[in-house]
C-alpha cells in the first residue's frame, strides 16, 4: 500500500542515523517545494539539504539588468520578462523600479506572446529577457522559428541562458561538499537523465531526478541517501523523462544557439555554461555577449557562497535584516526561487 | 523558473495546440511532441515539452512498489554486511530506460 | 449627454447636476439622495463602526462583477467583520477624462443593485473630474450599527477555538489575473457580500472574524494569529480551492494561501459552537463550500503553521511580494 510505504520512507528519513549526507537540489523550483512541503523538518539532523544555483534569475549578472533597464528607457523599445525578473536589482535598481522613470516593461507567461504584440506595434523593438536553463531554451528557439516564418523582424532577444551539468561540475572541482544531488526535473525533460550520468561516474556521487511533489521528493531523498557514495543516475520521474531527453526540442535548441562562456552572478564566469545565438542568427540579438559585469549592489550581500551551498540564507549579516523581500539586496532574495527568499518566508531554521 | 504543468490536449491549431487545465484553456507550441487530442501533456512558459505517460497516482505507485524491493535489499545489506543493492538499482534503471523508449 | 466624460462633467454647474440627476441619482434612488442636500441626516445607533474605502480596480469590468459592485462589497464585509450590521454607504467618484458615460451607468447599477443585496442606502455621493485615460476610482465610508453585547475583533481569538472558512480561495485574485494575462477560463470574482453569513455567526460564539482580501489566506491568518498572540495550526488539506484556481495556480506558479478574495471570510468559533458554525456557512449565500480548516493554539504567540500534504510543517508569514497590482 502506498501510505504504508510512504510512512516507511517518512520514518528512515526522520531517523536515519548513518553517514552525514548532503544534498544538493539545483532547481529553484524544487527549492520552493522542499519548503513549502515542510520537508526540512521531517529529516533527521544527518541529511543537510543545499540549495544550488538553480534559480536563473537569480544568477543573471547585475550588467544583464542594467542593460535590460537601458532598453526598456530606449523611445520605441519594449522588454518584455517573466514576472520573476522584474523586481530583481541590477548594480542599482530593477525592471520595477526603472517603470516610473518611463521605462516600459510587459510581463508575460510566454515569450511566443511577444510575437503578437511586435505584429500589432510594428513601429516598436520588442526585447524579450531570454532567462532559464535548459526547460526553457527551447520555447525561444520557437519564438525565432515563426519570427522567421511569419517575416517578424522587430523582435529580439537578451539572452542569459544556462545550462546545469557545466555548473554541477564547477561545484564539484570547488570542492563543495556534496554527497548528491537532486537533480532538476523539468531540465531532464528535455536534456534526458543521461545529461547527468558522467558527472556521477566522475564523482562517484547519485543524481537522482525528480518531480514536485510532497510524495515524489521524499521518495527522491530516501533514494538518494539510499545510494550514497554509489555514480548512479536514478530516474524517479520516468513519466515525462526520458534518457536521452526530447531531441525534437534539442535539436530545434541547437538550430538556433550554441554553447558559450557564461557569467553566474557572484560565482564568474563558467566555460560552456550558456548558451548564446549563432552568428547566423545574430539579427536577432540585442547585445548579450558584453554583459559580463557582476557588481554586488551591497558588498556584504554573500549570494554567492550561498547559491554554491557553501553557506546558509540565515548565515548572511543581512539576512532578514536588511534583506528582506522588501528591499532585496542580492537575487536570492528576489525571486520566489531564490533560497533566501524560500527561506524568510517560510522561517526556516534549517 | 522551471514551473510546469500537466494538462489535456484539446485541439490541434497547426505548430499550437490549446490544452486544457482544469477549465484554463493555454495556446501552447506543440512541434516538439507532436500530440494528439485527449494527450496529457506537460507544459512551459508556453511549450508543450513532453507527453505524460502516466498519471500521477499510477507512478507514484510504481516508484513506491519499485522501493519495495529497494529497502528489502538495504534489510539484507544490513543482515549480510554487505552491498549487493548496486545490481538492482542498475537493473531498475534498466527497466526505466527501456520502458521510455516507446515514446 | 454626450458619450464620454469631459472636465466640464466637474465644474459644479449644469453639467454635473445633469451627470448625477441622470446616472446617480437615477441608479441608487432614496429619500436621502433625492433631496439633494449638501449632508444627509439619518438615524443612528448608540455604537457605531465606521470604515472608510478606495477602489482602484483595473480593469473595470471583470469576469464576475465590476467596480461599482467591488466598492460595496469590500466596504460591508469590513463593517461585517466587526460584527456590524451595515447600514449606509457613501461613494465619492474621481473620474478621468474620457470615461465613457455608459460604462458610468453600469458601475452606478452594479452600485445600487449591490447595495440592495447587502441591505444598505446610498447616502452620500461626490464626483470629480481630473485629466487621464478613462480611469474610475471610488472612495466609499462605510456605517454600520454594532449591539451593545457584540465584541467581535482581530485579536479575540483563543486557544482551543476552531479556525473556518466560508469557501473557496483565491477566485478574485485569479479572475483579474485571468484578464490581465489573456488566459481563457471561467473563473469569476467571488465579489460578494457576506450579510447572511456574518448575521447568522454574530448570533452564536464567534471571537473573530475577518475577510480575505488582498494577500489571500496566509495574510490573513498571520494578522489575526499576531493580534491574538496565539498559534494558528492549520492543515493545508482541508483549504477549500477549485479545480480552475488551483490549476491556474499551477500553471503560472502561483500559491493560492496568498491569492485575494472579494466575498470570502475567515472566523474564530468556540469549539462548542463550531459545527453549528460551519452549517450557519454552509446554508448561506455565498457559503456553499465553507470548511474548518484549523485550530487555534496556545503555541508561538503570531505563528501560522501549516500542516502539508505529506505531514510536513512550514510556517506562513505574510505576502513577501508584490502580489498583483490594482486588485481591488
Amino acid at each position: 500500500m502506498k501510505t504504508n510505504k510512504l510512512e516507511e520512507i517518512k520514518y528512515f528519513l526522520k531517523y536515519y542515523d548513518g553517514p552525514d549526507m548532503n544534498i544538493m537540489e539545483v532547481c529553484g523550483s524544487h527549492t520552493r517545494a522542499i519548503a513549502e512541503n515542510g520537508i526540512p523538518g521531517m529529516l533527521s539532523e544527518r541529511i543537510h539539504l543545499l540549495s544550488g544555483p538553480g534559480c536563473p534569475v537569480c544568477v543573471a549578472p547585475s550588467s544583464y539588468i542594467d542593460r535590460l533597464i537601458e532598453l526598456a528607457l530606449e523611445p520605441k523599445t519594449v522588454v518584455a520578462a517573466f514576472g520573476d525578473l522584474i523586481r530583481v536589482p541590477g548594480s542599482e535598481r530593477s525592471l520595477s523600479e526603472a517603470k516610473g522613470e518611463g521605462a516600459k516593461v510587459e510581463m508575460l507567461y510566454s515569450p511566443l506572446d511577444m510575437l503578437e504584440l511586435a505584429t500589432q506595434n510594428p513601429d516598436r523593438l520588442y526585447v524579450f529577457a531570454a532567462v532559464g536553463f535548459e526547460t526553457t531554451a527551447p520555447v525561444f528557439a520557437e519564438l525565432l522559428h515563426r519570427a522567421e516564418e511569419e517575416g517578424v523582424e522587430n523582435i529580439r532577444l537578451l539572452t542569459a541562458i544556462k545550462t546545469m551539468p557545466p555548473v554541477i561540475q564547477y561545484l564539484m572541482e570547488a570542492d563543495a561538499p556534496i554527497d548528491g544531488f537532486l537533480a532538476p526535473g523539468h531540465v531532464s525533460v528535455i536534456t534526458g537523465s543521461d545529461a547527468f550520468l558522467p558527472l556521477a561516474k566522475r564523482y562517484d556521487i547519485p543524481f537522482v531526478v525528480s518531480g514536485f511533489s510532497g510524495e515524489r521528493l521524499l521518495l527522491a531523498l530516501y533514494d538518494l541517501v539510499s545510494c550514497r557514495g554509489r555514480g548512479v543516475v536514478r530516474n524517479d520521474y520516468p513519466s515525462v523523462v526520458s534518457a536521452e531527453g526530447n531531441l525534437a526540442a534539442k535539436a530545434e535548441v541547437n538550430r538556433y544557439f550554441e554553447t558559450a562562456t557564461a557569467v553566474w552572478r557572484g560565482m564568474g564566469a563558467i566555460p560552456n555554461s550558456g548558451l548564446i545565438l549563432k552568428e547566423k542568427y545574430k539579427k536577432y540579438d540585442a547585445g548579450s555577449e558584453t554583459l559580463t559585469e557582476d557588481k554586488r549592489k551591497n558588498k556584504a550581500c554573500i549570494c554567492h557562497e550561498i547559491l554554491a551551498g557553501k553557506k546558509k540564507p540565515f548565515e548572511c549579516a543581512l539576512f532578514g535584516k536588511i534583506c528582506t523581500p522588501l528591499q532585496p539586496q542580492g537575487a536570492c532574495m528576489v525571486s520566489q526561487e531564490g533560497s533566501c527568499f524560500s527561506y524568510y518566508s517560510h522561517q526556516r531554521e534549517r | 523558473m522551471c514551473v510546469a504543468y500537466p494538462g489535456i490536449v484539446e485541439k490541434i491549431e497547426g505548430r499550437s495546440a490549446l490544452v486544457n487545465f482544469s477549465g484554463n484553456i493555454v495556446r501552447a507550441a506543440s512541434g516538439f511532441v507532436a500530440p494528439q487530442v485527449g494527450d496529457r501533456v506537460l507544459v512551459h512558459a508556453g511549450y508543450i515539452m513532453q507527453k505524460v505517460s502516466k498519471s500521477e497516482a499510477e507512478e507514484l505507485q510504481e516508484l513506491f512498489d519499485e522501493l519495495e524491493q529497494t529497502v528489502a535489499d538495504k534489510d539484507r545489506m544490513k543482515t549480510n554486511g554487505s552491498d549487493d543493492s548496486g545490481r538492482r538499482s542498475d537493473e531498475s534503471e534498466q527497466e526505466r530506460t527501456t520502458a521510455n523508449e516507446d515514446e | 449627454m454626450s458619450e464620454r466624460i469631459s472636465m466640464i462633467h466637474g465644474s459644479g454647474g449644469a453639467a454635473t447636476a445633469a451627470l448625477i440627476r441622470d446616472i446617480f441619482t437615477k441608479e441608487y434612488g432614496g429619500e436621502a439622495l433625492e433631496s439633494a442636500e449638501d449632508a444627509s441626516v439619518v438615524i443612528g445607533a448608540p455604537r457605531i463602526a465606521i470604515t472608510t474605502d478606495s477602489f482602484v480596480v483595473s480593469p473595470l469590468f471583470y469576469p464576475g462583477g465590476d467596480i461599482g459592485r467591488l466598492c460595496v462589497c469590500g466596504t460591508v464585509n469590513d463593517l461585517l467583520m466587526r460584527g456590524a450590521e451595515p447600514r449606509y454607504i457613501t461613494a465619492g467618484f474621481v473620474i478621468e477624462e474620457g470615461a465613457e458615460i455608459e460604462a458610468l451607468r453600469q458601475i452606478a447599477h452594479s452600485l445600487a443593485e449591490t447595495a440592495r443585496e447587502a441591505g444598505v442606502e446610498v447616502v452620500c455621493g461626490d464626483t470629480k473630474v481630473v485629466e487621464g485615460d478613462e480611469g474610475v476610482f471610488i472612495n466609499t465610508t462605510g456605517v454600520g450599527f454594532v449591539s451593545e453585547e457584540v465584541d467581535i475583533a482581530a485579536s479575540g481569538a483563543k486557544a482551543g477555538d476552531c479556525v473556518l472558512v466560508s469557501g473557496t480561495m483565491g477566485d478574485h485574485h485569479a479572475a483579474i489575473l485571468s484578464r490581465r494575462l489573456a488566459v481563457e477560463n471561467s473563473i469569476e470574482s467571488d465579489n460578494a457580500p457576506l450579510v447572511e453569513t456574518a448575521t447568522k455567526l454574530r448570533s452564536i460564539r464567534t471571537h473573530s472574524m475577518r475577510d480575505v482580501t488582498r494577500g489571500g489566506l496566509a495574510t490573513v491568518l498571520k494578522e489575526l494569529a499576531e493580534a491574538s498572540g496565539k498559534e494558528f495550526r492549520i492543515f493545508e488539506e482541508k483549504v477549500p480551492v477549485s479545480d480552475a484556481v488551483r490549476d491556474f495556480s499551477g500553471i503560472l506558479g502561483l500559491n493560492p494561501l496568498y491569492m485575494g478574495n472579494e466575498g470570502k471570510m475567515v472566523a474564530i468559533v468556540d469549539p462548542a459552537d463550531a459545527k453549528h458554525a460551519l452549517e450557519a456557512m454552509r446554508g448561506s449565500r455565498y457559503g456553499e463550500n465553507a470548511a474548518l480548516i484549523g485550530e487555534v493554539r496556545e503555541g508561538e504567540p503570531g505563528a501560522v503553521v501549516a500542516q502539508t500534504r505529506v505531514g510536513g510543517l512550514r510556517k506562513l508569514s505574510v505576502l513577501q511580494d508584490e502580489g498583483l497590482p490594482r486588485i481591488c
